[in-house]
């Protein structure tokens, strides 16, 4: 049995991700997206102690560079020069809360059921990668989740950033030889959405005087 | 050199000599004479080398030419006596008709002659080669490549809608013809023990294909004798024939007449000589040719009768006449496996009408292309009297219709003498032939009375031309042709015998070797009579020398009596029972001369109208697959399309959702295809 | 230097698809004069290349010449040879539609140059020409790459080609009706271009050498290869026009004449029929079934199209059904050398030239007409013979051809194709026995036509430019030499073109 810090750190990637999600204040749930990179990171630490990859600490470090750092400094351009309150979504908060939370419980109790399914390798269905990838896969539906419900445009951004950070954690079980370099690529790519994402988000405001992604069909005008 | 290179000659001049025309077509003159020089040589090459066959008796061949290996077939020039007969009366009747073109063709600027010369020679080089070969693939191509040429100079007068329905009418009946022999080859061709379009080869096949199955054999025959016979102008597949031959410049209608539907005979000669073993089928079918000949002798005979325009009069009666060769071929062939001997003689008689009525058909159409020259018009009612001043033409005309119509002294009386003795003879097997040659015998009288019609109208009687029209003889290189052509017409009357030896030789040759009885035993063996003796008996004798001789000196001694009497002669006019009226208006018109005749034998030819095609607007409908099959497919699609399109609503939320499903219900789908949880 | 000696046909394939290519691109950027003097000197630098390569061919006619391009990456797992994709080769087969593709391509430049000019009286045009070459030589470049393919999937990817540059040709002129025409003849021919696809995943899957290569159909197991047979032959009947896709080729007749010429006589449709050839040549043991569903459908095309032609007044339109119903004679020919009667198949190959060089003739002497005239009408046009006798020439000889009066082409593979079935006996006889019929239908009708059309009193006067029109005479009277001797070349080359049995 594989000691618990791992498992820990996943839970606080849950908890801050929902917080990230649900925080209707944008530099609240910047600051939530902040600390939910930070337990991303430290996972990637966790692993690189527990399986002895060492390249693993290039991820660790390529993850906070971009994740905990650049990322939250592009949505901090964005928050300071826009309403720092999100548009109303199409949820309230007390029902989405709970919609979310048994999303992700039913979610994560699914894949960790049915892991044997989705796990290429054998060393996959075992603790702590199987509860690891539930839990990416978990953090996905969550960044999907946001994708669908919110207005916002910069809540997309978190959406799928989200969303990228739980592809980001399964590749950590089902391709844990990948090089370092290769991963700094795609977080940098991941950035670089963000930014491009950002820059197309405050020119959607300068247009239409709200980041509101349900009014883009009206940008074709 | 060898002989056959001659021929081979002959064809590449001709063929240079088609470029060269086409080159000085604008020249309209000069292009007539070049063409007559090209002509003369390759005729006198050609005559040199069939008349070299006749008189040796063993037939010449070449090297192959071309080979087309998937076909097992090469392209070998061969002359055999058969072909040596066709081939001097083609170069005969080439060197004349391109002689009289020359200043025929000089009068109408409308039409380039483009058209005329080059393609002409082109014809005689097709008819040569046709009648060369014996590979049936070859044939075919030089066949048709014949009914090509001849097509277009039948149209060649494009302004003229006769011509160019005729001309349609012409090319759609010889090609749908020529499709029926193609397929009769090809079924023997598919059936022959060594696969190869060599007459040999065909042969062979016949004879094993006539033991397993006879049904197929009777419609290869029936093919080949319908496809031949649309050519030779046989009704009742010869229909084309009174359409086409008045509408081509008339030294064209003389080579249609008496040279192209030749051809026909030709090829129906070799289907039951080369290709068929002599058995009952040769019988059979000999008996069918037989009635064909009969049929046409018939009808077109009368019909002829009730024709005003001079050329189409003339046409029908290629019809009538190549019946009477039809009949001779026929009994020749019903009774070659029975009686040999008369079969040879019945033969014989046959191509020694064809070659009289080559000599004597080619001229009267170029005495009634002369005619036409001169006055600018076929028809017999407008034109009358032309001896006065065409005296030659009028004179090789009376002579020609002489002898086409049977007058003893001149060749047709010898042929057709032939084929009646023949033909009773032959009754003896076949009692059917008797009635046959009964029919004809009657009907030759016809032939005479409307070749008087057409000499009466034309050219004997009060002259009757226009105003316009320039009296006088028509050039001299017109003329020569027409002398040219009734050399023959009198000398084979005087002398049957001269043409016998040498059509005894064609004959002879493509039957079974020692067939043939000797010539001697058949037609005795004084030069001078013909002692036709059939069956071992002496069944007649015309010996045309001595009653010539009897004849001119009755003519001699009617003109001295005359002479010593002083009988005078006078001048007077027409007694119109003391009316006066401007003959003009008191002409008898050819057409009245047989009023009755006409009102009796009207439907023995009828028109047979074309019917118009009705637009069948309910099959093009069905046809139209778009309208009910993919505009309305396309309708349905846009419709789907359309619904689809609606889940496209602009927001990005509901694509991710889509997308969304979409995984999911591919999940659910791969899960329950694997057995899932 | 390199003596023209040691250059072997291999040599010249790679430089003879990438000629016209090249001289597509040049013309983009090219108007008017430039753009007739580059398309004709990469039209003729083609037509010299594949005369160098098919003159090389002639050495040795069993021989196939192969250039190796590329192959396919394997998906990972994989533990079979990458399959060989891009591969150009030359066989007689491949020489026969060469000569076809690049001669008449060849003549259709040399004419358009005249065709699209401000003195056609039916369309006027002044500009837009370097559009016009470089797609057309893109298509004469397709073509020849279809008829250097070397295997399958190289066909199919310059058979998508030949696709895109009919739609672009077709709808060239871009009215209303010739936009519609384009698009249908894209939708028509993609459809059919899917069932090619589908062959090819199926020839893919289930055959680890060589999966594309023309022999791939006889390596198959027999049920599975009647399939991919089937699937070849709906992609074929599309692109050839045949029933139940024929109805897309009439409406192409909007575009540009010369181009229909390409199209009908030597191009787009003559893919299709390619491409079975290529199957029938290559494959063996084809079953009697596909044969017959080739053979009945072909049969079905032209008896349709035949009826159809009698009711039509558009002479473009005549010779576009016209040509429908020559293709399903060469599938026929192709369908009896599935049965095998090699006779009968080497018909069918020598109609692809015959027919091109016959077709071709009519086109652009039909093209000549509505230059001079402004109308295609038949019961508009008489005695155009007085006024162009060229062209009545060219078109007389090509009817001929076309229907099969000797001496000319078509009458030899007319003459193979009948002797081939009624030596099978059986149904390929009636077929041969219908084919023959339908000749003299279509001989008489054609014969009706020209005479109509041809003779009598002109309906026009003398047309004025008859001394610039010397690129379009040029080519009809080549085409008509062409139509006389072409059997005589194509005929021993035919006869090295192998079939599967």
């Amino acid at each position: 049995m594989y000691p618990s810090p791992i498992l820990t750190l996943t839970l606080g990637v849950l908890i801050t991700g929902v917080a990230a999600a649900e925080l209707r204040n944008l530099a609240a749930s910047t600051w939530a997206y902040l600390v939910h990179s930070l337990f991303l990171a430290g996972t990637f630490a966790a692993f690189a102690i527990v399986t002895d990859s060492p390249q693993l600490y290039w991820w660790v470090l390529a993850a906070v560079l971009t994740k905990v750092i650049f990322i939250p400094l592009l949505l901090r351009w964005y928050i300071i020069r826009h309403p720092a309150t999100e548009l109303r979504p199409t949820l309230g908060l007390r029902l989405s809360l709970v919609i979310l939370s048994l999303l992700l419980i039913v979610f994560f109790k699914l894949v960790h059921t049915h892991m044997n399914f989705i796990a290429p390798t054998e060393a996959a269905s075992l603790e702590p990668a199987r509860s690891n990838l539930a839990v990416a896969f978990t953090v996905f539906a969550m960044g999907l989740y946001v994708l669908v419900t919110r207005r916002d445009a910069v809540k997309n951004v978190i959406g799928l950033c989200l969303l990228e950070n739980g592809a980001h954690l399964s590749l950590v079980v089902l391709a844990p030889t990948l090089p370092g370099t290769l991963f700094i690529g795609l977080v940098t790519n991941v950035t670089l959405f963000v930014w491009v994402l950002i820059y197309v988000t405050s020119g959607i405001y300068q247009l239409l005087g709200s980041p509101d992604t349900f009014r883009l069909s009206e940008l074709r005008r | 050199m060898a002989v056959i290179d001659l021929l081979i000659g002959a064809l590449i001049l001709l063929v240079v000599g088609a470029a060269v025309t086409a080159l000085l077509a604008k020249r309209r003159a000069m292009c007539g004479y070049v063409a007559f020089l090209f002509v003369a040589v390759a005729s006198v090459w050609v005559g040199v080398a069939a008349f070299h066959v006749l008189s040796t008796g063993s037939p010449i061949a070449g090297a192959p030419v071309l080979t087309i290996a998937p076909l097992n077939s090469s392209l070998v020039f061969t002359v055999d006596g058969l072909s040596a007969v066709f081939l001097l009366i083609t170069s005969l009747i080439a060197v004349c008709t391109t002689l009289f073109s020359v200043r025929y063709m000089l009068v109408d600027e409308r039409y380039s002659l483009v058209r005329y010369y080059p393609i002409l020679l082109l014809f005689f080089a097709s008819v040569i080669s046709v009648v060369s070969v014996r590979n049936m693939l070859f044939f075919l191509v030089f066949w048709e490549f014949m009914t090509l040429a001849s097509y277009v100079l039948v149209v060649f007068e494009t302004d003229n809608a006769d011509a160019r329905r005729a001309g349609l009418q012409y090319f759609i009946a010889t090609h749908i013809a020529t499709g029926g022999i193609l397929l009769a080859t090809i079924l023997l061709y598919t059936n022959a023990p060594v696969k190869s379009f060599e007459f040999e080869a065909l042969l062979e096949s016949t004879r094993a294909l006539m033991a397993t199955s006879p049904a197929l054999i009777h419609l290869i025959l029936a093919l080949f004798v319908i496809g031949f016979a649309t050519k030779a102008g046989i009704l009742p597949f010869g229909f084309w024939l009174p359409n086409a031959h008045p509408v081509a410049p008339s030294p064209f209608s003389a080579v249609l007449s008496g040279c192209m539907v030749k051809i026909g005979v030709y090829g129906v000669l070799v289907v039951f000589t080369s290709l068929t073993p002599l058995s009952h089928f040769t019988t059979v079918w000999g008996v069918w040719i037989a009635v064909l000949g009969t049929v046409s002798i018939f009808v077109a005979s009368l019909t002829a009768l009730q024709q005003t325009d001079s050329k189409r009069l003339l046409a029908f009666s290629t019809i009538g006449q190549m019946g009477y060769i039809w009949l001779a071929l026929g009994v020749g062939l019903a009774l070659l496996r029975i009686s040999p001997a008369v079969a040879v003689v019945a033969l014989m008689a046959g191509l020694f009408h064809l070659v009289n009525h080559a000599c004597f058909k080619s001229l009267l159409f170029l005495n009634a292309g002369a005619a036409l020259y001169r006055t600018g018009t076929r028809d017999m009612d407008k034109a009358g009297g032309l001896m006065r001043i065409m005296p030659v033409t009028a004179v090789t005309a009376i002579i020609a219709a002489l002898a086409i119509s049977g007058i003893p002294g001149l060749n047709g009386f010898a042929s057709k003498w032939l084929i009646f003795e023949s033909g009773i003879v032959g009754g003896f097997e076949i009692p059917l032939l008797v009635f046959l040659v009964v029919v004809a015998i009657f009907i030759s009288a016809v032939t005479l009375a409307y070749y008087m019609k057409f000499l009466g109208m034309v050219f004997v009687g009060k002259l009757h031309i226009g105003q316009e029209v320039e009296r006088r003889e028509v050039p001299v290189s017109m003329l020569v042709p027409q002398v040219l052509m009734a050399i023959p017409c009198v000398a084979f009357g005087v002398l049957p015998m001269l043409a016998l030896k040498y059509l005894y030789v064609a004959a002879n040759g493509i039957l079974p070797a020692g067939y043939s009885p000797a010539f001697a035993s058949l037609f005795g063996s004084s030069p001078l009579a013909v002692n036709l003796s059939l069956s071992g008996l002496r069944s007649g004798a015309w010996g045309p020398v001595a009653i010539l001789v009897a004849f001119v000196g009755c003519l001699v001694l009617g003109y001295l009596i005359s002479r010593m009497g002083a009988a005078q002669t006078r001048e007077v006019p027409m007694w119109l029972c003391g009316e006066e009226h401007d003959f003009s208006e008191v002409r008898y018109p050819v057409h009245s001369f047989l009023l009755t005749f006409n009102r009796y034998f009207a439907k023995l030819y009828p028109p047979i109208p074309v019917p118009r095609l009705p637009r069948p607007t309910a099959i093009l409908k069905l046809l139209d697959i778009d309208r009910w099959l993919y505009y309305p497919g396309l309708r349905w699609g846009e419709r789907i399309i359309r619904v689809i399109s609606a889940t496209h609503a602009g927001f990005p939320q509901l694509y991710v959702l889509w997308m969304i499903v979409g995984a999911a219900l591919a999940v659910i789908v791969l899960f329950s295809m694997g057995g899932g949880p | 230097m390199i003596a023209i000696a040691e250059i072997s046909a291999r040599d010249l394939l790679v430089p003879l698809v990438a000629a016209p290519l090249i001289g597509a691109l040049l013309c983009v950027f090219l108007k008017r004069r430039a753009s007739d003097y580059v398309a004709a000197i990469f039209a003729t630098i083609t037509l010299v290349l594949a005369a160098g390569a098919i003159g090389n061919l002639f050495s040795d006619l069993d021989a196939t010449h192969r250039v190796p391009l590329g192959w396919l990456v394997n998906i990972a797992g994989e533990s079979r040879p990458a399959p060989l994709v891009f591969e150009l080769s030359i066989d007689a087969l491949g020489a026969l539609m060469l000569f076809v593709v690049t001669v008449i391509g060849f003549l259709v430049v040399i004419y358009s140059s005249e065709y699209l000019s401000p003195r056609n009286v039916e369309h006027p045009v002044a500009n837009g020409k370097g559009r016009y070459y470089a797609w057309l030589l893109l298509f004469v470049g397709a073509m020849v790459g279809i008829a250097l393919a070397g295997n399958f999937f190289q066909l199919f990817i310059f058979w998508e080609i030949t696709t895109l540059c009919s739609w672009a040709l077709i709808s060239y002129y871009q009215d209303e009706a010739s936009l519609r025409a384009g698009f249908k003849a894209l939708i028509m021919t993609a459809i059919g271009g899917l069932f090619f696809v589908l062959a090819l995943v199926l020839m893919y899957l289930n055959l680890d050498t060589d999966p594309f290569a023309f022999d791939a159909l006889g390596r198959l197991a027999p049920g599975l290869r009647s399939l991919v047979f089937v699937f070849l032959l709906v992609a074929a009947w599309a692109k050839a026009a045949q029933f139940p896709f024929f109805t897309w080729l009439p409406d192409a007749m909007a575009a540009p004449t010369p181009i229909s010429c390409y199209l009908h006589a030597a191009a787009m449709v003559k893919a299709g029929v390619y491409l079975i050839a290529r199957v029938v040549s290559a494959s063996y043991g084809l079953s009697y079934g596909v044969g017959l569903l080739t053979g009945i459908m072909a049969l079905a095309t032209i008896f349709i199209v035949v009826f159809l032609f009698l009711f039509q007044d558009d002479l473009k339109k005549i010779l576009a059904l016209s040509t429908i119903s020559h293709l399903g004679y060469i599938l026929i020919g192709c369908a009896l050398g599935a049965w095998g009667s090699a006779t009968a198949f080497q018909g069918g190959l020598l109609h692809i030239a015959a027919h091109g060089c016959g077709k071709g003739l009519l086109f652009l002497s039909v093209g000549m007409i509505t230059y001079f005239t402004g109308t295609r009408r038949i019961s508009e046009l008489s005695g155009v013979g007085r006024r162009l006798p060229i062209v009545a020439v060219g078109f007389f000889v090509g009817a001929f051809t076309v229907t099969g009066v000797p001496p000319l082409a078509g009458f030899w593979s007319k003459f193979l194709i009948l002797t081939g079935g009624l030596e099978l006996g059986g149904f390929a006889a009636v077929i041969a026995i219908l084919l023959l019929i339908e000749s003299m239908i279509a001989f008489g009708f054609f014969l009706w036509v020209g005479q109509r059309v041809f003779f009598g009193s002109p309906s026009f006067d003398a047309p004025p430019a008859k001394a610039v029109a010397w690129p379009m005479t040029t080519a009809v009277i080549i085409l008509a030499v062409l139509c006389l001797v072409v059997t005589l070349f194509a005929l021993p080359v035919i006869q090295h073109i192998p079939l599967g049995m």
